[in-house]
Order: structure tokens, then sequence, then C-alpha cells
């Protein structure tokens, strides 16, 4: 009773900020996810580029972060966030991997603006090479080789983000490099 | 060509090919657009959903009374159980 009279007796705190149309669980979630894009979008475009998207790169990025946003209230941990975007990343990627070869029947070249000058102009020759071979292996080998050397993830986070066993990024990861390495060997 | 010599190599390529990609700076806004666009349609759908939902439960049960011919039992069929105990309707 003394608890209800001395709440009723208190000014009433002050609303939270509300946009129209939106809770305040809709604001959090907005916030999040902009803070995450804030700070990943720039990596994420460039794993999308690098695992093969090509020009597609920001649309597979903005479709993961769209993604990401309807399923924000179901993830359990924040922190999982970003380990959630990049295995979206590199789904969608194969996916898209997939239908280009459905639909066109020739792989798909690896960096996004391979064509322009201004690409040309900044790539050297022996990047170049290691771009090439790299388009030339397999979707989950160049993934595991990506995330590994570029993005310097662990086994484990790795494993995470392909959706496969450590086990398996362990294999994938040592056929990938021995094949890179004979390509560019072949390349000398 | 060496493994550790090709991961040096295929690290440095890396990491110039992802400098080599810039992103759009209107991004966020036209990402934002969408995710929005999708929530709001979502949203909509649910209600259209709902409202249909509830408009079939409705009608349904309209139909079945509409069924029943006047003066018959709605709910229960036949007298009513021994010891039932049926209120008088207040006066």
């Amino acid at each position: 009773m003394e608890d209800l009279r001395v709440s009723a007796a208190a000014p009433a705190p002050p609303q939270p900020p509300r946009e129209a149309g939106l809770d305040l669980r809709e604001v959090e979630r907005e916030a999040e996810v902009t803070r995450l894009f804030d700070g990943h979008h720039r990596q994420l475009v460039r794993l999308a580029a690098l695992l093969g998207a090509g020009a597609d790169a920001e649309d597979v990025v903005a479709e993961a972060f769209c993604d990401l946003h309807r399923r924000w209230t179901r993830l359990r941990d924040p922190a999982k966030a970003v380990p959630y975007l990049r295995a979206a990343v590199c789904n969608l990627v194969r996916m898209r991997q997939r239908h280009l070869a459905v639909v066109r029947r020739h792989p798909e070249p690896l960096p996004p603006d391979a064509s322009s000058a201004e690409y040309e102009a900044e790539v050297r020759e022996e990047h170049r090479e290691v771009a090439e071979a790299l388009r030339c292996l397999p979707d989950r080998q160049r993934q595991a080789l990506v995330l590994r050397y570029w993005l310097d993830l662990g086994e484990r986070e790795v494993a995470e983000a392909m959706g496969i066993s450590p086990g398996a990024v362990k294999s994938h990861t040592a056929r990938g490099m021995a094949a890179l390495a004979r390509a560019l060997e072949a390349r000398r | 060509m060496t493994h550790p010599e090709t991961e040096e190599r295929l690290r440095r390529s890396l990491g110039v090919l992802a400098e080599a990609v810039r992103p759009d700076d209107g991004a966020y806004r036209r990402v934002q657009a969408i995710w929005r666009r999708r929530e709001r349609r979502r949203r909509l759908l649910m209600v259209v959903l709902a409202v249909v939902i509830i408009a079939v439960a409705d009608a349904l049960g309209l139909w079945l009374l509409n069924r029943v011919a006047a003066g018959d039992p709605v709910i229960f069929q036949g007298p009513a159980p021994a010891g039932a105990v049926v209120p008088h309707p207040p006066r």
C-alpha cells in the first residue's frame, strides 16, 4: 500500500523519445542496426567483393542488413550480430554464384569493378594474378581462404560464417592454399 | 612457391584488392529505406491476415446461426440433463 502511495506521489518518469509509428523496441532495433552498419558496412562490402559478388556486393550486403533488421528480435545475443552478418554475406554470395552459374554458364569475375579503369590502375599485376587464381577455386575453398587470410578469423569463426565444421574449414583451407600455390606457380 | 610464401602473397593481395573496393557513400539511406519499407509491408500483411481470419470466423458463426430455425435450441440439442440447474431469467 505504502509503495503504491509513494509511486502515485512521485513525478511521472520522462517519456522515451518516440518516432512516428515506432515504439521503444523499434527505436532500439533501428539504433543497433545503424550502429552495426556504421561499423561494419565497408568491411562487409569488401568481403562480398572478395568472395566473388562482383558488382552486386553492395546489394548482397544490403540484403544481409535487411535480414538482420527483420530477425533482430529473435537474436538472443547482440554480440552475435556481426558473425550473423558475415554468415549471411557468405550464403548470399554463394547463392548468387549458383544462380549466375545456371544463368550464364560461366564464372563471374572476382572484384566488383574489374573492368573499370580506376580499378585496373589500382591493382597491380601481381595482385590481379592472385585474384584470377582465387576466382578459379571452388566457392568453399575461396571463402575459407578469404575469411582466414583477409579477415584473420580463427577456424571456429570461419566455420560459423560458412556454416560448416572446423574440420571441414581446415580441409578447405589446406586444399585451397595448395591449389592457389599451384596456380600461381603455373603463371610464373 | 612454398605455402608460407603463398600465404604472405595472398594476404598482401587480398588487402590491396579489398582497398580498391569503395562502397557507396549513400548506402545507409538506401538500405534503411529498404528495411523500413519491408517492415511496413510485413505489418500491413499481418493486419490484413488478422482481419481476414476474424472476418471468416464471424461469417462462419453467422452462417451457422442463420441455419437454425426460429425456436430451436442453438447450442444444446434435446432436454437439459437431470439435476442440471436452469437459472431463472431475471424478472
